[in-house]
């Protein structure tokens, strides 16, 4: 009987104890704020000027649809980003959760100060996923890219991501760069960091309705086809298109790329290439460094525009291989030395590479890498191999005059 | 014992009724054998009148006459039948019980007992609980005897033994202990002896007493550490193994013992797929298993502690779809099982006929409707289902039902201490079946070789 | 907790050396209980230095294990407070998580270790998961790991000798308890599974750290206070497979339960030895005590590392691991020797 009653007693003090003790961290999803995008810039009377992206959950089922907006944009000045979540509670009473944020949207006018002090709620906070991405925004444009939908993405951030996914995939114009990365190349010598650059033009107020989506012709659009150049922790300028894709090519991040060279005037044989792999080597000749680049790649032929240039044989392959080598290699040699005059800045990661292979002369250099590397001779040796044409051989451009039957 | 069973001839009839009572199917009938009295007695409810003037009234009419004495006249013409000579009116009582017909005869102070029988039993059946879609279609029956034919039909070999106890406070409860002598381990078949020997003259009415008589633990016990068993062809396996078999007369079902927790996923119909295959199924039940006792702990445990694991596509749809509803999960979720639970057993209790149109009709009604009206989300029910379909999953029905009353014992701890509190809770689980012991075997041990501690 | 992380790139070479290091230490704890002819390591004591010193030095063996017990609750509830329940008062965590320990304590040695194999294979299974999904996610880099030992041996040894040889791996002289009475005279066979068991949870700590180096890089790596976890959240492929965090978090449980388990065994095999008490009684008083001890143990999160990474294996860890293990050797050593020149003596 006693042992019941300190059995009851103890049951009694462990429900008690429970439901005292836990429930602390209960949140309802019904409650919940889904932050997926967080935007900052230089404030006026604050510090920072902070936007959130909210996501409207109800859009997102079958039953719950009201057909406004998949999407809430909320912007407050404050010094600190836990100062500015209250405005949010000023407009919509849901409890914001930072866990799925998947974008960081910083201005450029802050990385070109070296200001990275908000950054650190991020990479403390141990709810947020430390692989979403970066981007920088270019002409203090940070309403319009979180309020800029597209068609089938009606979410900005989400929209956003997609569309640097794909172009890393599909032509390597560029890289998603993680926070993780950022800060690693941030806080290690041997490589500077980069960050993909979005731009809005032609920005109108009419593109932030979700009735401009159902546009066929639209005016705003969204630019992310440049790369935000750092030196040391500054933003120092930005590099676009076909020099964005060389430095990508060269930090060995394309999967795939498109190549052109002329083989007449005004006409070009492109060709893609894929199993990119690209070595980079550092040596030090007479107290020289020299940055040497290896690149192989496979490579398709996408079109041939020169009638009577190429006819199928495997001799022709050759010869497109050695024009594709030299025009890679020229391009690639011009953006690395674009690099050393302009920014003086080495994005590539060739300190790495001297850290890797020669670990006492990156120690001695370590700290005057930049310039080491601005003073470097440039070494780049390509090799592609083209091995099919698609499923033609011959174009047919070579028969319009030359008929055979 | 008080020696003789009747002082005169003339005192049986009132000795008849102070050992009988006035019970109206006790039949006592007095015949002539050989010039002498002689009382034919039996219980009516347990004799078959074929059986009985085939087996006794036909020779008894030829042979009787002849006869010297009742050992000659047995000797004689009940050649083939069990019999025993008894002396005390307790003994006839009990023997009376277990179908046997007495013959007293004057001047004789032994009584015969010959099993007569045929009283109607059911007839073999396809196994109903434990269904096989291939395997041999014969289930246990409520007999003793028939169960035992049935096992020795296969095994035809004598090392197959049986040992026969009497249970129950009269005595009359009969249970057998099946057991392959070669195969068997001598430390359990002494083991299971004791126990069964321990029952002796307790009250054992069904299945459940000698359950509860051979289990290890006599205290709160949530896994079956001992298999309900009703199809032949996995007992025979069983016994193949080296376990022992325990049927109880009136019970149309086997106990197999020992059973670990590992045992509780072969399924009689693994020995007819190819080892992939039964790999593969066995691998699900497993799977069926945790989904079963932890996918409610965890969902709870997920979404109202640790939103940020999620998904971020599923966390927007389900946030979507908690948005604006009344109850908080745990609540909402305890409903959901709840109205299936009720679901469960009312179909069980069901008439057959009506059975399968209620679950269908509610599970459709309440799902739909529950859902339509914004009370509870669509995730909770698909949850709910998930976990209902995976507790069928098992082939031993006792051991699914353990499963599903601690699933609540989960979904309280998640509801207090998110997923912390489900590794917390795994981990007591598999201490406490750890601790457990299947007749000194270890209930869960991950080494394949068993080894009696 | 994280190991090592003042040799950056190299982090991964000290445990991969402690590791031959503790392999020999093991060899030389149960050398010790063996040779001595004793069960455990309080009636070693009792033997080679009388019934005071004995006793003394028993208690402070007790003591240590107690301590060491209620350090490692503490580190696993910071982890939990740190990144699953980041409100639920860390008091309330550590109780939890105790009375879990305590029902494990409860069902018997034969039992809890029968349970810690089970455990041993979900860790292993979750750690086999683990680095395949690290893999497919591609998210790593081997540069991060080159050049290696750039700057030579020498800033490896002494976080070699003063964190990681004491942290994981003196602290099996816990073992020294109850191995003599789980397995009498100790024979090869325990012997030799017990260094390999050592080797195999060694060279699992280095593939850990391998693990957090190639998927961060150095920087990162040191800044995290659980790294492991970090590396764990990170994985994400195809957008589905997500922060698998929480199956890390269940294999980082498992083993905290197994080593809190031996822990507190220790010790009470020695409360059990010095008092008689029955064992099942003294569970709840002492683990109650570990548990205030883990909660007092530490300010912050801050000195719970600096202590325990910088203080404790110098000052506490090195007399008691490695100093008062030699002396009783050369004691035992001695004593038989001159046993033997006795026995010579009297022939």
């Amino acid at each position: 009987m006693i042992k019941l009653r300190m059995l009851l007693a103890g049951l009694v003090c462990t429900v008690l104890m429970m439901t005292l003790g836990g429930c602390a961290d209960r949140i309802e999803p019904g409650n919940l704020l889904v932050i997926t995008a967080v935007g900052i810039a230089k404030g006026e009377k604050f510090r920072y000027h902070f936007y959130f992206e909210g996501i409207n959950p109800s859009e997102f089922t079958e039953t719950k649809r009201q057909n406004i907006s998949n999407s809430f944009l909320f912007d407050n000045e404050a010094d600190a980003l836990s100062g500015a979540i209250s405005a949010i509670s000023q407009e919509i009473p849901l409890k914001p959760e930072f866990s799925h944020m998947q974008l960081i949207a910083i201005d450029d006018e802050l990385l070109r100060e070296g200001d990275y002090d908000y950054l650190d709620f991020a990479d403390r906070f141990d709810q947020i996923r430390n692989n979403l991405t970066l981007i920088a925004v270019k002409d203090k444009a940070m309403k319009p890219i979180f309020s800029t939908t597209s068609p089938s993405l009606t979410i900005p951030s989400f929209r956003i991501l997609m569309q640097l996914n794909e172009l890393h995939e599909k032509v390597g114009g560029n890289y998603p760069t993680s926070l993780l990365q950022f800060i690693n190349n941030l806080t290690q010598s041997g490589r500077n960091p980069i960050l993909p650059v979005a731009q809005i033009t032609n920005p109108s107020d009419k593109a932030e309705s979700m009735d401009y989506a159902k546009q066929l012709d639209k005016q705003t659009k969204m630019d992310l086809h440049a790369i935000a150049v750092f030196r040391e922790d500054k933003m120092v300028g930005e590099l676009k298109d076909r020099e964005a894709r060389n430095v990508i090519v060269l930090q060995n991040q394309a999967k795939n790329t498109i190549y052109n060279y002329s083989c007449d005037a005004q006409k070009t044989i492109s060709s893609a290439l894929q199993y990119i792999a690209v070595n980079k080597k550092v040596m030090y000749r007479q107290n020289k460094p020299v940055l040497k680049v290896y690149m192989h790649a496979t490579g398709t032929i996408n079109s041939i525009q020169c009638a009577n240039y190429f006819t199928g044989k495997s001799v022709e392959y050759t010869k497109i291989n050695k024009e594709l080598d030299r025009t890679i290699e020229k391009e690639l040699t011009a953006t690395i030395i674009n690099m050393q005059t302009k920014y003086k800045s080495d994005i590539f990661g060739f300190g790495e590479k001297l850290r890797i292979s020669d670990y006492k002369k990156f120690k001695e250099v370590k700290d005057r890498w930049n310039e080491e590397f601005a003073r470097a001779d440039v070494e780049v040796e390509v090799r592609v191999n083209v091995q099919r044409s698609g499923i033609r051989g011959e174009p047919f451009t070579n028969r319009i005059k030359n008929k055979k039957y | 014992m008080t020696g003789l069973l009747y002082k005169t001839w003339e005192e049986l009839e009132s000795t008849f009724e102070h050992s009988f009572g006035k019970t109206t199917d006790f039949v006592k009938v007095p015949v002539m054998f050989n010039e002498r009295k002689c009382w034919i007695l039996y219980y009516s409810s347990l004799v078959g009148s074929a059986n009985l003037s085939s087996k006794l009234m036909l020779p008894f009419s030829q042979h009787a006459g002849k006869a010297e004495s009742l050992e000659q006249f047995r000797a004689a013409a009940l050649a083939s039948i069990n019999y025993m000579y008894l002396t005390d009116w307790i003994q006839i009582a009990r023997q009376l019980n277990k179908n046997s017909v007495c013959i007293l005869v004057e001047g004789e102070y032994e009584a015969l007992s010959i099993e007569i029988g045929g009283y109607t039993e059911r007839s073999i059946s396809e196994p109903e609980i434990q269904q096989s879609i291939y395997g041999p279609k014969i289930a246990f029956t409520e007999s003793i005897e028939t169960n035992i034919s049935i096992m020795r039909r296969v095994l035809r070999t004598k090392s197959l033994q049986i040992e026969s106890y009497d249970l129950s406070s009269d005595k009359v409860t009969g249970a057998v202990l099946v057991y392959l002598d070669d195969v068997i381990a001598p430390e359990l078949l002494q083991e299971a002896r004791q126990r069964i020997q321990r029952m002796e003259g307790k009250k054992v009415a069904t299945l459940n007493h000698l359950l509860e008589g051979l289990r290890d633990d006599k205290k709160a016990n949530f896994f079956p550490t001992l298999m309900i068993n009703e199809r032949q062809d996995s007992c025979v396996a069983q016994l193949l193994e080296g376990r022992a078999v325990v049927f109880m007369e009136g019970s149309p079902q086997g106990i197999i013992l020992p059973a670990v927790f590992q045992d509780f996923f072969k399924s009689p119909e693994d020995a007819y797929v190819p080892a992939a295959m039964m790999l593969f199924m066995r691998l699900l039940r497993y799977c069926a298993f945790f989904i079963t006792l932890l996918l409610p702990g965890i969902y709870i445990g997920v979404i109202n502690f640790n939103y940020e694991i999620i998904p971020i596509n599923l966390a927007i749809v389900i946030a979507g779809l908690r948005s604006n509803l009344p109850f908080p999960s745990v609540i909402e979720l305890l409903l959901v099982e709840a109205a299936f639970e009720i679901m469960r057993e009312g179909s069980v209790r069901m008439p057959k006929v009506v059975g399968n149109a209620l679950t269908v009709v509610g599970a459709l009604v309440i799902g739909e409707a529950v859902v339509q009206a914004g009370v509870v989300s669509i995730v909770v029910v698909i949850i709910v289902a998930l976990t209902g379909l995976s507790s069928y999953a098992f082939t031993y029905y006792n051991f699914a039902f353990s499963i599903r009353l601690l699933r609540f014992v989960f979904i309280g701890i998640a509801s207090i201490l998110g997923i912390f509190g489900v590794f917390l809770g795994c981990v007591i689980l598999f201490a406490y079946l750890v601790n457990q012991r299947s007749f000194g075997y270890p209930y869960f041990q991950m080494n394949s070789k068993r080894s009696l501690l | 907790m994280n190991l090592a992380t003042d040799v950056g790139r190299d982090a991964w070479i000290v445990p991969l050396i402690c590791t031959f290091i503790g392999m020999f230490l093991f060899w030389w704890f149960l050398y010790i209980i063996r040779h001595s002819e004793q069960k455990t390591i309080y009636s070693l004591f009792k033997q080679s230095l009388g019934q005071a010193g004995g006793s003394i030095l028993g208690v402070i063996y007790i003591t240590y294990f107690i301590y060491i017990c209620a350090r490692d609750m503490r580190d696993f509830s910071e982890l939990i407070t740190n990144a699953v329940l980041p409100s639920v008062p860390l008091e309330w965590i550590t109780l939890c998580f105790m009375a879990t320990v305590m029902y494990v304590l409860w069902i018997g040695e034969q039992n809890f270790i029968n349970l810690f194999v089970i455990f041993g294979y979900t860790v292993a299974a979750i750690f086999i998961v683990f680095v395949v999904l690290v893999i497919a996610d591609g998210q790593f880099d081997f540069h991060n790991l080159l050049p290696i030992m750039g700057d030579g041996i020498g800033p490896l040894l002494p976080s070699t000798f003063t964190q990681v040889m004491e942290f994981p791996f003196g602290e099996l002289i816990a073992f020294t308890a109850f191995a003599g009475t789980m397995f009498p005279n100790l024979p090869g066979k325990v012997v030799r599974a017990g260094v390999f068991s050592v080797l195999i949870s060694g060279l699992l700590i280095t593939l850990t750290i391998l693990i957090e180096l190639i998927t961060f890089g150095p920087s990162i790596r040191e800044r995290a206070l659980f790294p492991l976890v970090s590396a764990a959240r990170n994985i994400s492929i195809g957008n589905f497979i997500e922060r698998i965090e929480m199956l890390v978090i269940f294999a980082i449980m498992l083993a905290a339960i197994v080593k809190v388990c031996i822990f507190a065994y220790a010790a009470l095999q020695g409360v059990v030895w010095y008092t008689g008490k029955a064992y099942k009684s003294l569970i709840i008083p002492y683990l109650l005590l570990t548990t205030v001890i883990s909660y007092y143990v530490s300010n912050n999160m801050s000195e719970h590392i600096i202590v325990g990474l910088g203080f404790i294996p110098v000052f506490i860890h090195i007399p008691l691991q490695f100093v008062i293990p030699a002396l009783l050797l050369i004691l035992i050593l001695i004593k038989s020797r001159w046993r033997k020149q006795n026995d010579r003596s009297i022939v």
